[in-house]
């Protein structure tokens, strides 16, 4: 149950996929969440539909784990198509006493649905073949113009670095944790709302108190090493455009832009 | 009745491209009382066969019986299971939460549904077990007490449980060697005065040959070997030991090194008293075959520094001596 956390759900690679340049699929991301939303008919959703499942079997990851990635929208979907179906003002398909369904609300509870899910799937195929580290470069890579503004870009990216890099390291402690109080026969699945919570006490309490000592730690480890600020470092991987890079984030823009031209 | 293990396999992330085998077929028996030491290199599956031994891991493949129940099937009391079978993970003094020391050792039995006249008593018993005085401790906060202090009170916190079956995963990480010949000690008083049986992972293979009777040796999440001590660190095992990045206790080494010199030991022998013992019967009679006839008690002292200065002038690489 634990492990279900969709955070940190890389999974390591040598597809194609893997090996574009993380800024391409971070700008392509961006793309697809402002072309989704363009987009309005059918046509150009399937469009996208096989874009996204033409990229996802050229990962090679299994569509399974894809389509986990949807899991967390699901609440957000269900409920946005809830409020279209049902208040959504039109020919009525079913009146029920006050309650009438409209055709135009199926449809526009359809659409809306359909964006998020192409949309999530996007998200996810994008972080399931990143790496967390080629990510976060890229979104400091993203940001770097916003440093004239005074956005600390590079403290903010090695800070995002960091946690993602401590989101295994606790969970892992997590799992431990739970399993320790769980020996000692904690019981965390059953009773009702405020037990449950109360359950959580063992287990929050340690892992607080391990969070911060790591985090003493690691500022004394990166002290020890004469770190001073994030800014001007050198990385030892620095991603470098590739032609490759060029062609799929040209060849996308320009199939985005004929799709939101052509069905906007 | 015992813990019975039955060709255990386990995979962590099974089903994903991230899947690592762990277990590959483990079998083995806990008998009631016993004290069973659980070595092997790192990643050779000790933690997670711990982890099956009270079902806080249910076997996917293999099976698991505590006392004549299986783990695997419907319908399992875990809390009973717990009860039976206490788990102390390594470092368990990072799983103490309570304001006071008396609540962190009164949540098992707590959550075993005691009421407080037994729960008070099962702190003070598992205290004192631990060798912890109640009466200065009780109303501490775990967070204040010393590393070893810490680390007994989350091993007073599982006794408190009243297992009879106690697991411990490296419970002397990171202690000094007073506090570890110490806890070792609470372990022996435990298992000979209560009669519980123990499950020790442990890298410390002295302490292997001195408290064990049974030695398990995991390797890549196989049974490599199992036996008596005596049989499993004696020397026709050392080439195994070796190949597996296990060293033999300092006695056996010593005993090895002697025996390579041409005095007439006998290979089995693993623990520091036997060795010590031996060592001197064997030095009376190399000196006896010698002309200069001695009183026994200064032969016995003379033979002992002549054992030690053997071992020391020429060490072996890569042997700590």
């Amino acid at each position: 149950m634990l492990r279900d956390i969709a955070l940190g759900q890389f999974i390591p690679g040598r597809s194609p996929l893997h090996r574009v340049d993380a800024r391409v699929k971070l700008l392509v991301g961006l793309a697809l969440a402002a072309v989704v939303f363009v987009v309005d008919g059918w046509a150009g959703y399937g469009a996208l539909a096989v874009y996204l499942l033409a990229a996802a079997l050229l990962s090679g990851v299994p569509l399974a784990f894809v389509a986990r990635g949807l899991r967390p929208v699901l609440w957000l979907v269900a409920l946005t198509v809830i409020f279209h179906v049902l208040f959504t003002p039109g020919t009525p398909l079913v009146a029920l006493g006050p309650v009438l369904i409209s055709a135009e609300g199926v449809d526009a509870a359809g659409r809306l649905a359909t964006r998020l899910l192409l949309l999530a799937a996007g998200a996810s195929l994008v972080t399931l073949t990143t790496s967390p580290i080629a990510l976060t470069d890229a979104l400091e890579w993203l940001l770097r113009p916003g440093q004239r503004l005074g956005l600390p870009a590079p403290e903010l990216a090695m800070m995002t670095t960091m946690a993602l890099r401590f989101v295994p390291v606790l969970l892992e402690e997590l799992d431990r944790i739970v399993k320790a109080q769980r020996a000692r026969g904690a019981d965390f699945e059953t009773g009702g709302a405020l037990r449950r919570v109360r359950a959580l006490v063992p287990v929050l309490v340690p892992l607080l108190v391990s969070a911060f000592r790591r985090a003493d730690d690691l500022a004394t480890a990166m002290e020890a090493r004469c770190w001073q600020r994030a800014a001007g470092r050198t990385r030892w991987r620095s991603a470098r455009w590739e032609r490759r890079d060029w062609l799929v984030l040209g060849g996308t823009l320009v199939f985005f832009t004929v799709l939101g031209w052509r069905f906007g | 009745m015992p813990i019975v293990v039955k060709d255990l396999h386990y995979t962590y992330n099974a089903g994903t491209p991230l899947a690592t085998p762990a277990l590959r077929g483990v079998s083995l028996t806990v008998a009631d009382g016993e004290f069973v030491a659980l070595v092997g290199p790192v990643g050779a599956g000790k933690s997670t066969l711990l982890q099956h031994l009270n079902g806080l891991i249910v076997p996917p493949a293999g099976a698991v019986w505590v006392d004549g129940q299986d783990l695997g099937g419907r319908g399992v009391d875990w809390r009973a299971v717990r009860r039976r079978v206490g788990l102390v993970f390594q470092y368990p003094e990072q799983q103490l939460f309570a304001d006071t020391v008396y609540d962190d050792v009164a949540f098992g039995p707590r959550n075993l549904g005691l009421d407080e006249t037994a729960v008070a008593r099962r702190v003070r018993e598992a205290m004192a077990a631990m060798g912890l005085d109640y009466d200065s401790l009780k109303g501490r906060s775990p967070f204040t007490l010393s590393g070893g202090e810490q680390r007994r009170v989350a091993l007073a916190g599982v006794l408190a449980l009243g297992p009879r079956y106690l697991l411990l995963d490296e419970p002397t990480a990171g202690l000094d060697p007073v506090g570890r010949r110490e806890l070792f000690e609470l372990l022996v008083r435990l298992h000979r005065e209560q009669g519980v049986a123990v499950v020790l992972v442990t890298h410390d293979l002295e302490a292997v040959a001195r408290l064990a009777e049974k030695v398990v040796v995991l390797a890549g999440g196989r049974v490599a070997l199992a036996g008596p001590p005596e049989e499993v660190l004696g020397a026709s095992r050392r080439a195994d030991l070796k190949a597996l990045a296990l060293d033999a206790p300092a006695a056996a080494q010593l005993v090895d090194h002697l025996r390579r010199r041409g005095w007439d030991l006998p290979g089995n022998l693993v623990r520091d008293e036997e060795v010590a013992a031996a060592i001197a019967r064997a030095a009376a009679q190399r000196l006896a075959r010698a002309s200069r006839p001695q009183a026994p008690g200064a032969l016995a002292g003379r033979a002992e520094a002549q054992g030690r200065s053997d071992a020391s002038g020429r060490r072996e690489r890569g042997q700590p001596c």
